[in-house]
């Protein structure tokens, strides 16, 4: 079995001695096509593990040192290689190319900010004498399962409006320095996780975009800064492969 | 690529494994016929379920913590970010699987509670709750506790 990593360019060169997943980690090597390659390592028939996840986004990080990657879903695995070059890099050969040089040079950055639960949820009751009501009728002890569902109900959709919200400010400030963006907020909203499509030449002015910004969101909200990564967020098949970023958030000087 | 040095602190990757599993799931180019989705059994587990019941397993956790937060006297608390921080990232794993734990009993008792009105059409369809239960099980046994459960739903029904 192959696991398949990435596709890359032909030419893209592989850092010496990488290894991949699994036990015993097999060595990362290209299977080529004309244009595009794709990356991958031998691994027996076994189970991949959380950790093979940290495995998968090391060989990732080592790949987009030399060039533009586009990641494969991790859990991928192709018998051999005529199976990679037959199911994958026939079909997705021309559309990866494109992506790939429209990647190159550029990384991801991935901002996220948690949130103080209970300052925000002291807020919320603070702002709203109707939920500050419907809680007093729980801890009265009277409410029956639903008064507890719509109180949940109430905050999540309270804290939801302030993500939002701060999701709105956030962008509005890192957006000009990147590419493409999106954002996404966990089950619980109260974290807000950004991720922005950054030229490795602006990575120095974006890092001080979000020290300004971070410094100016105070100690409300507990960030964790991560990259540069892949273009993990940027990468899908379906939305992304087939259409250029759009123009709205493609600063056009550098043209796409 | 340089890495480029200035004040502000930026990780080249997330500081747990949890995070990190989040950063690639469901992210990169999907090859339809050789994803072998059972290899990541747990994560698909934690994904089907969350669509099911996610809103409700979380509305009943912001209503405890209102209450809990309500409780306290004014200025006692003093959160302070970095300790939540840190009990959510040594939590986070656990919060998952303790998530799912909680689905599958919310499961049991919203299925209780829908199987008096539902079950007369259903009583010749058994396969067809069984089908339900499993989806939620995929890749990994379920527990004792929440397989008792089931079945006695069953049994009750």
């Amino acid at each position: 079995m192959l696991v398949v990593y990435a596709l890359v360019r032909s030419t893209h060169p592989l850092p010496e001695r990488l290894t991949g997943i699994g036990k015993p980690a097999g060595q990362v090597r290209l299977v080529g096509a004309e244009r595009v390659a794709a990356v991958v390592s031998q691994i027996g028939d076994q189970a991949l593990h959380d950790d093979d996840a940290i495995g998968y986004l090391d060989v990732l990080q080592a790949l987009i040192e030399n060039g533009p990657v586009l990641p494969i879903r991790f859990g991928t695995l192709a018998p051999d290689d005529d199976a990679v070059r037959t199911e994958i890099l026939a079909p997705l050969g021309e559309q990866g190319a494109s992506r790939l040089d429209q990647l190159d040079g550029l990384v991801e950055m991935q901002l996220k900010l948690i949130a103080d639960q209970d300052a925000e949820l002291r807020d919320l009751l603070a702002s709203s004498p109707p939920l500050r009501r419907l809680v007093g009728q729980v801890k009265a002890g009277a409410a029956d399962v639903s008064v507890h569902i719509s109180v949940g109900e109430q905050v999540t959709q309270g804290l939801a409006e302030r993500r939002a919200a701060l999701d709105a400010q956030v962008a509005g400030r890192l957006k000009p320095l990147a590419l493409d963006h999106g954002s996404r907020t966990g089950d619980d909203v109260t974290v807000l996780t950004q991720y922005y499509l950054v030229r490795v030449d602006d990575l120095e002015r974006f890092d001080a975009a979000v020290q300004e910004l971070l410094e100016d969101l105070g100690d409300r909200y507990t960030p964790e800064y991560v990259g540069p990564l892949p273009p993990l967020d940027f990468a899908d098949a379906e939305n992304d492969l087939t259409q250029t970023p759009s123009s709205e958030t493609t600063p056009s000087r550098w043209g796409w | 690529m340089t890495v480029m040095t200035t004040g502000v602190n930026r990780a080249p990757r997330p500081s747990s494994l949890a995070d990190v599993v989040d950063l690639i799931l469901d992210k990169g180019i999907v090859i339809d016929a050789y994803v072998r989705v059972s290899l990541v059994g747990i994560e698909l587990l934690t994904i089907d379920a969350r669509v099911v019941i996610a809103s409700v397993d979380t509305y009943l956790r912001f209503a405890e913590a209102v209450n809990r937060l309500d409780l306290q006297p004014e200025g006692q608390v003093t959160g302070l970010p970095g300790m939540i921080q840190g009990m959510t990232e040594g939590a986070s794993r656990s919060k998952t699987r303790g998530a799912l734990g909680g689905v599958k009993d919310k499961l049991t008792e919203i299925k209780d509670s829908m199987h008096s009105g539902q079950d007369e059409q259903d009583d010749d369809e058994d396969e067809s709750s069984g089908g339900r239960r499993r989806k939620l099980t995929i890749g990994r046994q379920p527990s004792r506790q929440a397989a008792e459960r089931s079945g006695s739903t069953d049994k009750d029904s």
